[in-house]
């Protein structure tokens, strides 16, 4: 998928780490209509070091990343975030120094870029409507939720403000299996709201909420389809 | 109504017990050692809390504080001897000298953490002090000193108490609001992960430059207040050799907290009093190996500082790594 309804397009990416190269010329595409994107590897495949590329937090050797037909490649992560392209890493990172409300707090002022208490209030809420159980922790130290928790509150904080692409590395990596279903069913809710570019290791969650899948291996892309009766099947499982 | 306000008087007090406890402190420190020394303990202590701000709440050792502390009281002195009688004019030069160069220093050291952050620091204390001492001595008074035309003199007793200690009381408070601010809560985020920190919208590099100018404004502006005190500005007070001072008193005290510097400040001031007091002036010869000892035990049996160490023993659980 190569046109204009595209919100993110790699070409030819390549990342090297020192000497060593890690990606090799990256050819995909996420467009608007696409809901959830996977993308499927085995560890050590490169798929973290594409998302954090496409997030801005590593920068590529070469190779061009576009955003809503906008050149990214080599702006800030930061940036990044506000024009929408938010990123979640794998290990549920919050600021554990700080309250659950504050971990909010700064969030919602960095990605409204307003000093507006009653909108930051406003969108905290809106978030605090998806995970209730955040509600009743407000005000205790992050060091202190369980890592169910944690993946909430990371979640909750990144969808403050508008987004326009939400990339998630391994969301339900080391959670119960309730909060995997949990998490399951959110993503399945929130797909609706804007596209989602998922890393995820637990199958039946790709086979049923993927739309259009990648498979990495040692650092290329070896397969795409946008076939949804081929994503339910997963043969493709034999390629990795 | 009387109730409401008692009861809102202790929400104030056991949510600010810290600021009280220093208050307090040093309302009475003069009763127990000369004014000077209480003054000194005083002025090391908010320099501390400056570079507490840095490291303590930000993750950036700096050893470059003591050319913020320096330049506050120089900017004051050179202000009165050069410029003006209005001393509130010469605070503000003191000060404004000392955001200055903070944010000049910034744009530098910033670029980079730990142990970047500190060397440019460091050589930017450095380079000032070469400055001072070389080209700018007929001005500076270089390792003489710097005596300053007071317009108005206070007693020094009255002076401590009409003036610091109001000064320290407004300080302390615009610490504890920075730290509480969203500002403050990002510099504590940005020592934790900055990689989060920019994946919600935030340049980490922008938050790390505000807390260095707060930090820079505690320092200058407690230097200005010695300068006042003294009517004359030593050397010493910008020389890098007084970075471990102020980076001792955070350790000792309590790196992440807003009371440790103090108890650092008091336990080094009182230390070079009691020694002199012994020896005489050339105690200060034995005043280095008693703190390298002091760290030594320190770093072995108290990592988090004495403050978290007495809130141990009286609490029985550990205070966290930061405190507002």
């Amino acid at each position: 998928m190569r046109d204009s309804e595209a919100i993110l397009e790699v070409s030819n990416l390549s990342v090297f780490y020192g000497e060593a190269q890690i990606l090799y010329d990256i050819e995909m595409s996420i467009g608007k209509k696409n809901r959830v994107v996977a993308l499927l590897g085995r560890n050590g495949s490169g798929k973290t070091t594409l998302l954090r590329s496409i997030a801005g937090v590593i920068r590529p050797t070469r190779g061009k990343i576009s955003f809503l037909g906008q050149d990214i490649t080599l702006m800030p992560a930061w940036k990044r975030a506000l024009l929408g392209l938010k990123y979640i890493p794998p290990d549920k990172r919050v600021f554990t120094s700080l309250t659950v409300y504050e971990n909010l707090r700064v969030a919602a002022y960095g990605l409204l870029r307003t000093s507006n208490s009653t909108i930051v209030d406003k969108e905290i809420e809106k978030v605090l409507e998806i995970f209730p159980r955040l509600r009743k922790l407000l005000n205790n130290k992050a060091l202190y939720l369980s890592g169910g928790e944690r993946q909430m509150l990371n979640l909750a904080m990144s969808m403050m403000g508008p987004t326009k692409l939400l990339m998630l590395d391994e969301p339900t990596e080391g959670l119960a299996p309730a909060l995997v279903q949990f998490f399951s069913e959110l993503l399945d809710k929130i797909r609706t709201d804007f596209p989602i570019f998922l890393i995820e290791q637990n199958l039946p969650i790709i086979r049923r909420l993927a739309d259009s899948l990648y498979l990495m291996k040692e650092g290329r892309i070896i397969y795409h389809t946008d076939d949804i009766n081929t994503i339910r099947g997963g043969e493709y499982m034999k390629l990795l | 109504m009387m109730k409401t306000s008692s009861k809102n008087f202790g929400f104030l007090l056991t949510r600010n017990l810290d600021l009280f406890i220093i208050l307090i402190i040093f309302l009475v420190l003069p009763r127990f050692i000369p004014v000077t020394f209480a003054v000194h303990t005083l002025v090391y202590g908010v320099a501390a809390l400056a570079v507490n701000v840095m490291y303590g709440y930000g993750g950036l050792l700096s050893f470059g504080h003591a050319l913020l502390l320096g330049l506050g009281c120089y900017g004051t002195a050179f202000a009165l001897n050069y410029l003006t009688d209005n001393i509130v004019l010469a605070v503000a030069v003191g000060a404004l000298l000392t955001l200055s160069v903070g944010a000049l220093a910034g744009i530098f050291a910033l670029r980079r953490r730990d142990p970047y952050f500190s060397l440019v620091m460091l050589a930017f204390n450095v380079f000032f002090y070469q400055l001072w001492v070389g080209p700018l001595a007929s001005w500076t008074g270089s390792d003489m000193g710097l005596f300053v035309k007071l317009p108005v003199t206070l007693d020094k007793s009255t002076f401590y108490h009409t003036v610091l200690i109001p000064i320290l009381a407004i300080l302390l408070v615009l610490t504890k609001i920075f730290l509480k601010s969203c500002i403050g809560s990002l510099l504590i985020a940005t020592s934790e992960n900055e990689e989060k920190v920019k994946s919600i919208g935030h340049n980490p590099y922008v938050i790390k430059y505000i807390g260095l100018l707060f930090s820079s404004f505690l320092a200058g502006l407690i230097g200005t207040q010695l300068t006042l005190y003294l009517a004359y500005v030593g050397i010493d007070y910008i020389s890098p050799m007084t970075n471990p001072i102020l980076v001792f008193s955070v350790l000792v005290g309590g790196a992440g907290t807003i009371i440790g510097p103090f108890i650092g400040s008091i336990i080094y001031n009182i230390l070079n009093y009691i020694l002199l007091v012994l020896l005489g002036w050339h105690a200060t010869i034995y005043l280095e190996g008693i703190i390298g000892l002091f760290l030594i035990i320190l770093m072995i049996w108290f990592r988090g500082g004495l403050y978290r160490a007495i809130y141990r023993l009286i609490k029985g659980y550990h205070l966290p790594d930061v405190v507002r």
